[in-house]
């Protein structure tokens, strides 16, 4: 027998232990393997440069990291199982080199089945994964080729990273010590310490991740919480700090505060010694201390999937109102006076919306701009503004002589804190007009990024301003059926181009929603991708630790059952130490998903709690699914040891 | 000629809460000797077999195995100075499951690269000497007690160690299975000449030793050797047990 038939005969004869740590290795490379063939397919391929190509390439450098630390993790649970084996093996006179061999061998029988098995897998599922492609890029239909460039890739960074991960093992199994190596899972059992202050710590540091989360939302309700929250934002690396601390926060909560509770409930001791309280209270301590650091990731990566989920849904279902918003006509040509051919030009666009049967109203504005003070200050009159408002049904302004209306120039505007738009005065001319701000524009009413610092005055005030660095002619359409008008742009594209610096340049609502619609249909398609994997990794993280530690939660239970517990008694047992490692992480990262969506809230237009909720509760029907499904087969499997 | 010499040895458990497992222990073994430790729970006979085990380096003092000081090498120097002069055998056996019976015994010499006949022809003789030639393809959890205990008795001989370390060997058997499994020992000891070091709270088991060592609080306490009458020498064991405060029949298997 020599060390390689060893190895084999460990992979052949102990599948039970072997068996989870290939199916996970082999569900981490199908989900790496069926996002290149997206990835390499010819026609997304022939996209260089796009953003289609930095988001798939993103996401699937994602998954790699995600796969290295789940392929880390799976090891590491499946090597500690095997603790007292290595050290039998080292003190017979295995050297820490043949020991690390083994261990190799091992994972590279292991490796390279679970790169053959993933890959077929992959090829299974990979025209359906096109297909779903396919239909978001609304490109022709993404046919099936033979992805052999996929194949190389993933076959290359898993045998790297099952190289990686064999290099790593020595650190993994404390290679020095044979005599803790020989205790193997019998674990010591000292009393649990934990630290009170560190507990109060993850609270402090959680509730502070928290206030800053929400700290954008909190200006303005008195002015002491304003002081604090200016505090915040002008922190530097404020984004990093509120990570870091909920971050901490909760590995402190796994580690620390959930054993503080824990300890407190045995206090109580009509609570604890209440029938089968007792007997899942004690075994829960020792098992979140065992398995901390892995709720902990749990957690945060369930945090991370449910965030991206919510992010990419709600991107998606405003991309419309976006629009809107973000186009207020449907096309707004703009002329500087200088261009000669500004009649021509407004002739083609109107011409071609009439040949295509478009209805549409036409409003016309002028405006000026002027540097004045070393500002950049554009300059419309009132009636032009009114026929504009009036035409996106707004409110009908009112100016005095001295008197001037702001507008903004972005959907996204705060008059508390925006300076441009909470100037109180405007001097015009280099201060030879002095006009008094009565008020802020609602809404955009060009489009947005347009006409930067605009301010409307009183058509007399217009009528005498002097500095003029630049005068143009802004015409803009409302076209009701403005979501056909995809093949009109397209044809006027081809005609006017993009503009010409100095001369005239136009922009319409259709190419920014389908752009935008398309990318965010993407995003939503990698981010469900990488949201359903990180969640399904997760869950496999906590099947994976409860199917090690069964061996010894089966002699626990036979010896009580001895004592006389019943099935049903050992079912509740069970079934609650179950579910505490199942749903306090999904509780746990919704909150911390609650508090992301606010920060997210902050760049989104409109509302997004309710497919936050959308969000938590597909999920939530995954992760009952998932509990109700582990802890059959947990129980079924220790049903068989139950003294009948 | 002295196979194991322990000058001095003291161990202490612990950085904040010291625990001193043993305290000054200074002992002599001859080449063919079979000596069994004895001693009350938690009087350090298991620290003491760990100590001359290679696997747990005293606090201060030294072991000598053969003249050399093992702790003095480095860790794979140490492997290969347990895989070839040191031979072990547990109370929970620690086979290893994923191999047969056959494969388990000859582990120490695949470890060392032997040749596959050679290795067949060792497992042959020392499988017929352990009468367990027909499990030899059974897997572990196929044999009862007694033969896992032979196995790993087998695994611990094939390779002709120097030492024989043997950690309450019959802790886990019935008492006919303790029977078979000490006289083995003691026909391995008396046929091979392989010097045996066991640790037992047993008293029948110990009285199958040469000589007996008895150690109380991680100190030596007393020692006793047998002369013809192992009834006789098991009748000593026993009195010197009851000196020792432990009651005489310590059914205590809990060990520190």
């Amino acid at each position: 027998m020599t060390l390689t038939q060893f190895a084999f005969n460990n992979v052949r004869r102990n599948t039970r232990v072997y068996l989870a740590y290939f199916l996970s290795s082999v569900f981490t490379i199908m989900v790496f393997f069926s996002f290149a063939v997206n990835l390499f397919h010819p026609v997304i391929a022939s996209r260089k440069g796009g953003t289609i190509e930095i988001i798939m390439g993103q996401t699937e450098a994602a998954i790699l990291v995600f796969s290295f630390l789940f392929v880390l993790i799976s090891v590491n649970a499946f090597l500690k199982v095997r603790s007292k084996e290595f050290g039998i093996l080292m003190l017979l006179g295995m050297t820490k080199e043949q020991l690390r061999r083994l261990v190799f061998l091992e994972n590279m029988m292991i490796g390279c089945l679970a790169i053959i098995v993933g890959i077929s897998l992959g090829l299974v599922f990979s025209k359906l994964f096109l297909m779903i492609l396919s239909s978001i890029l609304v490109y022709e239909d993404l046919s099936f080729y033979f992805p052999y460039k996929a194949i190389l890739l993933t076959t290359g960074f898993f045998i790297l990273i099952f190289l990686g991960i064999s290099a790593l093992t020595p650190f993994i199994i404390r290679i020095n010590s044979i005599i803790e190596l020989l205790q193997g899972s019998k674990r010591p059992n000292r009393e649990i310490e934990f630290s009170a202050v560190q507990s109060i710590a993850a609270l402090l540091l959680l509730g502070a991740g928290y206030f800053m989360a929400l700290s954008f939302q909190l200006y303005g309700i008195n002015h002491f919480l304003d002081r604090i929250v200016l505090l915040i934002e002008n922190l530097p690396y404020v984004e990093v700090i509120l990570t870091a601390s909920v971050v901490i926060g909760t590995y402190l909560f796994f580690t620390q505060f959930s054993i503080f509770i824990l300890h407190r409930l045995k206090g109580n001791k009509s609570f604890y010694l209440h029938k089968t309280n007792m007997l899942w209270i004690s075994d829960l301590i020792y098992r979140i201390r065992d398995n901390a650091r892995m709720l902990f990731l749990v957690t945060i990566l369930s945090a991370v999937a449910f965030t991206a989920v919510t992010g990419v849904y709600a991107l998606s279902s405003v991309v419309k109102d976006e629009a809107l918003q973000d186009n207020p006509f449907a096309l707004t040509y703009t002329s500087y006076c200088s261009n000669k051919n500004e009649q021509q030009q407004v002739r083609i666009i109107e011409d071609m919306l009439e040949a295509h049967g478009f209805n549409y109203a036409r409003v016309q504005s002028e405006v000026i701009k002027q540097v004045s003070n070393h500002r950049t200050i554009h300059i419309m009159k009132l009636s032009d503004y009114n026929r504009r408002v009036s035409a996106l049904e707004l409110e009908q302004a009112v100016l005095g002589e001295d008197q001037a209306l702001l507008v903004p120039v972005y959907v996204r505007f705060d008059p508390k804190r925006d300076k441009t738009l909470s100037q109180q005065s405007i001097s015009l001319d280099n201060g030879a007009i002095n006009l008094e701000v009565v008020g802020v524009a609602p809404k955009v009413i060009f489009y947005s990024g347009l006409f930067p610092n605009l301010v409307v005055v009183n058509n007399e005030t217009y009528d005498k301003i002097t500095g003029i660095q630049e005068k143009y002619h802004s015409y803009s359409y409302d076209i009701p059926d403005w979501l056909n008008t995809r093949e009109v742009t397209e044809k006027l594209r081809d005609q006017l181009g993009v503009g010409e610096h100095g001369q005239y340049f136009w922009s319409t609502r259709i190419e920014g929603y389908t752009v935008e619609n398309q990318n965010k249909k993407l995003f939503l398609y990698v981010g469900f991708f990488l949201g359903a994997i990180f969640f399904l990794g997760a869950g496999s993280f906590l099947y994976f630790r409860l199917y090690t530690d069964l061996n010894q939660e089966k002699s626990k239970y036979i010896g009580i059952s001895k004592l006389g517990l019943s099935f049903r008694e050992m079912k509740k047992v069970a079934s609650m130490q179950i579910a505490v490692l199942f749903f306090v992480p999904y509780v746990l990262a919704s909150i911390h998903t609650y508090f992301a969506i606010n920060v997210l809230q902050t760049v989104l237009y409109s509302s997004v709690f309710q497919q936050f909720l959308t969000v938590l509760g597909a999920f939530l029907i995954l992760n009952i699914i998932y509990y109700l499904s582990v802890r059959s087969r947990y129980i079924n499997y220790l049903k068989q040891f139950i003294v009948p | 000629m002295e196979i194991l010499r322990l000058k001095h040895v003291s161990k202490i458990y612990g950085t904040k809460v010291q625990y001193t497992a043993l305290n000054d222990i200074s002992l002599s073994i001859e080449k063919g000797e079979f000596v069994g430790i004895m001693g009350p729970s938690g009087s350090g006979k298991t620290t003491l077999l760990n100590v001359i085990s290679t696997i747990d380096p005293p606090t201060s003092g030294e072991v000598l195995i053969d003249g050399e000081n093992p702790y003095k090498s480095d860790s794979s120097k140490l492997a290969l100075f347990r895989r070839r002069k040191l031979g072990f055998v547990f109370q929970d056996f620690n086979l290893i499951d994923t191999l047969t019976i056959g494969e388990n015994i000859m582990l120490p010499l695949t470890l060392d690269g032997h040749k596959v006949s050679v290795m067949e022809e060792k497992l042959k003789d020392v499988a017929a000497r352990l009468d367990i030639e027909n499990i030899l393809t059974k897997r572990t959890f196929e044999v009862s007690g007694g033969q896992a205990q032979r196995t790993a008795i087998a695994r611990a001989v094939i390779h002709s160690p120097l030492l024989l370390l043997a950690d309450e060997p019959t802790g886990n058997l019935d008492s006919k299975a303790a029977k078979d499994v000490m006289e083995l020992f003691e026909s391995i000891n008396r046929d091979t000449g392989v010097t045996t070091v066991m640790v037992t709270h047993d008293p029948k088991s110990a009285s199958y030793c040469r000589r007996v060592i008895f150690i109380k609080d991680g100190q030596f306490f007393n020692e006793i050797h047998r002369g013809d009458s192992r009834q006789k020498f098991y009748q000593q064991i026993i009195d010197v047990l009851a000196l020792l405060g432990g009651e005489a029949n310590d059914l205590d298997t809990i060990r520190l």
